[in-house]
């Protein structure tokens, strides 16, 4: 059943949580408005619970490893109950080690980060924020959804065939993921990662194409671009890096799907592996890394814009404030996407790149620093003498800027090529990342949860056990990370499942245990979380106004479970930017209302 | 930042004229070395050459390999004070040598040599007195993931004196003499013997 968007008012004034029966013509199967979607908010939705179930997962993998790394060579029987040969004896087998963090980065940087933080953000707040009554293609909307449902299939199957998942790191350098003789995970497991990427790529482009047409075209009247919140910004620069960089992820990985099944020599050359010579000459290993990291350095801002807008957003709202330079924010935001597409390389200064171009890759990426600093400034003064509302959400942007000022400052040793040398590749660099880009986002993603449920669900998630949530999260996020970096610095490696044959990096085993017990907790209070949230959906304290959070932004304009179409009646038009909070004498004013005669310019 | 570039250009400048040469390899998921012998060149070689009795596929016709010293099992050597130039290599997936301790690192690659310089300062034995750990010993680690054993890449480093490392290689005997015994010009007693002689010293390299 084609379900085009209802324009016309009483089709679309039916409440969400109770189908009405009685517009006979416009009744919704259970299929056509749960499962094959048009509608954004559903599909949002979508995307975030399934962004939900792939957290667990990816995290239940990281509490595995981390058994591993805090107790190496103990047995744990409950393991070999569950993973059989995998965990022979109890003991997590190297070839499953590795296993779990290749798919733990790979679910977490793709399935939660990208699909599940953006997807649901941009599908719930572009249509609801900029005024209009879908996106621009619902139907390709609902495709996005769908590639991505697939990616996640074949990703999950390739878990359960016989040589295990890709092994090889989620970053799958050549020759390693090229080469099913040198890693069981590089046979059946990395040809499913590769289709499943490619799966995800689709998505992600009918997706970003989507966000861009929506926000440039389908604004409501009044709504220039000025004039949008920070959220829609930072998810428009986040379409445009995922629509620019993706291909060239998906190309690189073609190249490799050549390299594995049809014998070609991209990415191959002068191999000898395990006593068999391959006739492969002339192919650049390098190669790989320039096209993988040509998207993987803007990945880590298609993670953490979507972040950065909704802070900003939240920041305002809670501590009833106008933003702090408003066009600054946007200034950077325009910096950081366009930087993000000339750093690439600071990944790779000892693969043996030129070491001129080395040095122009430092200077691009310490650039970076500037346009993150004015972010940093502007949040802050942003909350300095705010009338500071301490939500859930709040914290969890609050926690946002605390993470992305101490991840930041790590990332300037690491941009120097000269450190670097010293810190790549080492347990310094996991820190670093984990901090600044994963649980930063995922904390802009808390905050996105906390405030927006209100409009996703109709009720609230229950407030006690979100202070439990951040500060739990908070204190362990820090105590999980902030170590490694010592591990880091004595030079410990990534990725070394046990440390007790060396002499030099032998001595954290108690630090170790530490962040492996810590590690637990934070996790049992993350699935702690996932009940409220479930919980909440159907028992949650229920909102009785159309604002709850006295926000300006249109999307508390429309009723408190909007239907299709979002709207009952006209889309209301904007006449304002979207921050003004504190304004003469009224604590905040819409931008729906006009502007006054003896209104203050702000 | 400047004075990280005016680093960088000089950690990854060109190797002093006096630097000695020595070659590392990494397969999975081991370290191999070759030193350039007498002649101070190491001599060429091609994948395809690759066997059980020549293990770094080096090329015979190539007399600058005649008096190459192939090193497996033992720990790398090396000269106090006195510059070297790691020239380095990979057989299967791409390694990269990662030395914690002189804060130096570089992939390995197959198919694309790469090289690094670096100057040990103080050998093994100042080590061991200066920290106060009789067990102290230069790591080689493997720093890029390679494969199931890749946490257990690992080699050694002795850093000794000039007479300590002379000592040692006269002791070494050319690949060459183990492939080809009859070109070897003191050849009774050194032919197989030698090759045993020096694996087996350091144990954990595989």
């Amino acid at each position: 059943m084609s379900e085009s968007i209802h324009v016309h008012p009483g089709s679309v004034g039916h409440d969400v949580a109770h189908d009405d029966h009685h517009h006979g013509h416009h009744e919704q199967s259970f299929i056509s408005k749960y499962i094959f979607s048009q509608d954004h908010k559903t599909i949002g939705k979508q995307f975030l619970i399934t962004g939900i179930i792939w957290a667990i997962i990816g995290g239940l993998f990281s509490v595995l490893f981390r058994l591993q790394l805090g107790f190496p060579g103990q047995s744990f029987p409950i393991l070999e109950t569950f993973f059989g040969h995998w965990a022979k004896g109890g003991t997590i087998q190297p070839e499953f080690y590795y296993a779990l963090v290749t798919m733990h980065g790979t679910v977490l940087v793709f399935f939660v980060l990208t699909a599940g933080l953006s997807g649901t953000f941009a599908n719930l707040l572009i249509p609801l924020q900029v005024g209009a009554r879908d996106m621009a293609s619902p139907f390709m909307n609902m495709l996005s959804y769908w590639f991505f449902f697939m990616a996640s299939v074949v990703m999950v199957a390739s878990l359960f065939i016989q040589t295990g998942p890709a092994s090889g790191g989620w970053t799958v350098y050549p020759p390693l993921s090229a080469l099913g003789q040198a890693s069981d995970g590089s046979k059946l497991g990395m040809d499913l990662w590769i289709v499943a990427m490619a799966l995800f790529v689709v998505s992600s482009l009918l997706g970003g194409l989507n966000y861009i047409a929506t926000i440039l075209n389908m604004r409501t009247k009044g709504m220039s671009m000025t004039r949008l919140p920070l959220t829609i910004w930072a998810l428009f620069f986040t379409a445009i890096l995922g629509v620019l960089s993706f291909p060239v992820l998906l190309s690189g990985l073609i190249l490799l799907l050549f390299d594995r099944n049809l014998g070609t020599s991209f990415y191959l050359s002068d191999i000898v592996v395990g006593g068999e010579i391959l006739p492969n000459e002339g192919g650049s290993a390098i190669l790989f890394q320039h096209l993988f990291w040509f998207l993987g350095h803007p990945e880590v801002y298609i993670i953490l814009l979507p972040a950065m807008g909704m802070v900003s957003e939240i920041l305002s709202v809670n501590s009833r404030k106008p933003i702090f330079g408003y066009m600054a924010m946007l200034g950077s935001l325009f910096a950081i996407a366009i930087l993000a597409f000339l750093v690439w390389a600071h990944h790779m200064f000892v693969t043996g790149l030129n070491p001129f171009l080395g040095s122009v890759f430092v200077l691009l990426t310490l650039l970076i620093a500037v346009p993150s600093a004015i972010k940093v400034f502007n949040w802050l003064t942003t909350l300095w003498r705010g009338n500071i509302r301490l939500f859930p959400s709040t914290l969890f942007a609050i926690g946002f800027v605390s993470l992305f000022i101490s991840g930041g400052l790590t990332g300037i040793f690491l941009g120097n090529s000269t450190i670097d040398i010293h810190l790549h590749d080492t347990m310094f660099v996991v820190a670093h990342f984990h901090i600044v880009m994963g649980v930063a986002s995922m904390f802009g993603m808390f905050a996105g949860v906390y405030h927006w449920f209100p409009k996703m669900f109709g009720r609230y998630l229950n407030m006690t056990l979100g202070y439990i949530h951040f500060w739990v999260t908070m204190i362990g996020a820090y105590l999980i990370f902030w170590p490694m970096h010592y591990e880091g610095l004595a030079g410990m490696p990534r990725r070394y499942l046990d440390k007790s044959i060396w002499k030099s990096f032998n001595q954290f085993g108690d630090l170790d245990k530490m962040i492996t017990v810590v590690s637990i907790i934070v996790f049992a209070v993350q699935l702690m979380f996932v009940f409220n949230f479930f919980y909440s959906i159907f028992k949650g304290r229920k909102v009785t106004s159309t604002n709850p959070w006295g926000a300006n932004t249109l999307e508390w304009t429309t009723p408190i479970n909007p239907g299709h179409g979002n709207w009952t009646g006209e889309i209301p038009e904007v006449h304002r930017w979207a921050y003004d909070y504190g304004k003469d004498g009224r604590e905040f004013i819409p931008q729906t209302e006009p502007v006054g005669a003896n209104e203050s310019k702000h | 930042m400047g004075f990280g570039i005016f680093y960088w250009y000089k950690i990854t400048g060109d190797a002093p004229k006096n630097a000695m040469q020595v070659e590392i390899v990494g397969s999975q998921f081991k370290w191999e070395f070759r030193y350039p012998g007498k002649d101070g060149i190491i001599g060429k070689k091609y994948y395809k050459n690759i066997s059980g009795d020549n293990p770094l596929g080096q090329i015979w016709e190539d007399p600058a390999n005649h008096d190459d010293v192939y090193i497996t099992g033992d720990a790398m050597h090396l000269v106090v004070n006195k510059p070297v130039k790691l020239i380095i290599g990979a057989k299967d997936v791409i390694h990269d040598v990662g030395l914690a301790h002189f804060r130096m690192k570089m992939d390995a690659v197959p198919g694309t040599p790469t090289t690094m310089w670096f100057t040990p300062m103080k050998t093994t034995a100042d080590m061991k007195k200066e920290t106060g750990n009789p067990d102290f010993v230069y790591e080689i680690s493997c720093d890029q993931m390679c494969g199931k054993g890749h946490w257990s890449m690992r080699g050694e480093i002795v850093v000794e004196t000039q007479e300590e490392f002379d000592a040692w290689m006269a002791k070494q005997t050319p690949k060459y003499y183990a492939v080809f015994p009859n070109e070897n010009p003191n050849k009774p007693k050194a032919d197989t013997t030698a090759k045993p002689a020096t694996t087996g010293a350091v144990a954990g390299t595989n």
